[in-house]
């Protein structure tokens, strides 16, 4: 399988950043980036500020578990020393949802509207395509993050699903889930 | 924690059937259960290639269950055997998914057609609706199982998505179709 590489970014306000899979030495880094990031990007994501409690030995082992050849990987993003963006993959056991991989990303608020998000969503589409398992990626997405929902279109994604007040922000206020699929294996048949 | 009080069910045709939750001694049992119904159908998530459970996963899968509080699951006995697992699971444990449970059910074949279904669709309808932290539950039916989607549709599910090749049964892609139903307060149902 082809190991995805590092890669070099130049983004459009000229900073560069490094994109590349987490290794479990990332651990410190990424815990780091969760807690200074979710109040930038609480309103967009699953988790409330509060609710990430992974220890950097929690991340750590969390990142050696991803099986890169069953379609599991998390990429992120590194600007000098931090981590400033990251982009997971996962890939379900079962045989019959195996070919299918979950996406789920964010950037850190310094970083948006640079580009970044979609340099790394370009990465995990090539390395997804030239993957031996993999055929389809899926997201969700908040129905009102439309900056989110144009990036998914503009990368191929199409909405195949929602499911109406899946998100519960508190007492009485819901947001919906649009569910998005894009095919990353050319030879599959309709 | 949430057990499933243990009831007694009569089907159209006379056979009576046990419903409870199911016991962590019991782990044997239903991953023998699971072999069976994986065979039977080709409707589920799980195939004949995947690897069954271990023992020990399936006890601590039972005693999850067993203590989940915002989820339930209801074991159908009959002649001393297995014949159904069905249950709602919250999607938590996030606050902003807890209220969000997902809906699956299975059936032995020879138990199919008999109106065991409903009865157990009706159940966990019952029980999230009266559960105080749910409010959506929602299911996946794979695409040609026209009297599952159907059953779903006579106890208030509508389908919100269809996911295209989603399933994969060897070199067959068959979509996946998402419904949901609201079992929040009745009076804020959503328009």
């Amino acid at each position: 399988m082809n190991m995805p590489a590092q890669k070099l970014v130049c983004l459009r306000d000229g900073r560069e950043v490094l994109i590349r899979p987490a290794t479990p030495d990332d651990a410190d880094g990424l815990v780091q980036y969760m807690q200074e990031g979710l109040p930038e990007f609480t309103d967009y994501v699953f988790t409330a500020i509060g609710e990430f409690t992974n220890t950097v030995e929690q991340e750590r082992e969390r990142i050696a578990s991803l099986d890169h050849a069953s379609g599991s990987m998390r990429l992120i993003a590194v600007a000098g020393d931090r981590v400033v963006g990251s982009l997971g993959c996962s890939a379900p056991k079962l045989r019959r949802i195996a070919h299918v991989g979950h996406l789920g990303m964010a950037t850190r608020q310094a970083y948006w509207g640079t580009g970044l998000g979609s340099a790394m969503m370009a990465y995990v589409i090539a390395w997804a395509i030239t993957h031996p398992v993999l055929e389809l990626l899926e997201l969700s997405v908040y129905a009102d993050n439309t900056r989110a929902v144009r990036l998914y279109q503009k990368f191929g994604f199409e909405e195949s699903g929602r499911v109406p007040r899946s998100t519960k922000f508190a007492p009485d206020v819901y947001k919906d889930n649009i569910h998005m699929y894009r095919r990353v294996d050319v030879e599959m048949h309709a | 924690m949430s057990l499933f009080p243990p009831k007694t069910v009569t089907l159209r045709d006379g056979a009576q059937v046990l419903l409870r939750s199911p016991e962590v001694e019991e782990a044997k049992q239903l991953i023998d259960y699971l072999d069976v119904v994986r065979h039977d159908t080709d409707f589920l998530m799980w195939g004949p290639d995947d690897e069954l459970p271990s023992l020990e996963s399936e006890r601590e899968w039972v005693k999850a269950r067993r203590d989940e509080a915002a989820g339930v699951t209801i074991l159908s006995e009959a002649d001393g055997q297995v014949v159904s697992i069905c249950g709602v699971d919250s999607h938590g444990p996030f606050s902003r998914v807890r209220h969000c449970a997902e809906l699956g059910i299975s059936i032995r074949k020879d138990w199919c057609d008999r109106g065991l279904g409903s009865i157990l669709l009706g159940e966990l309808v019952d029980w999230a609706e009266v559960c105080e932290s749910l409010d959506v539950v929602s299911l996946s039916v794979i695409d040609g199982n026209d009297r599952a989607a159907h059953l779903y549709k006579k106890h208030g599910f509508e389908p919100t998505g269809r996911k295209r090749w989603h399933i994969k049964r060897g070199n067959e892609y068959v979509d996946e179709i998402i419904m949901s139903r609201w079992v929040g307060d009745p009076k804020a149902v959503p328009s």
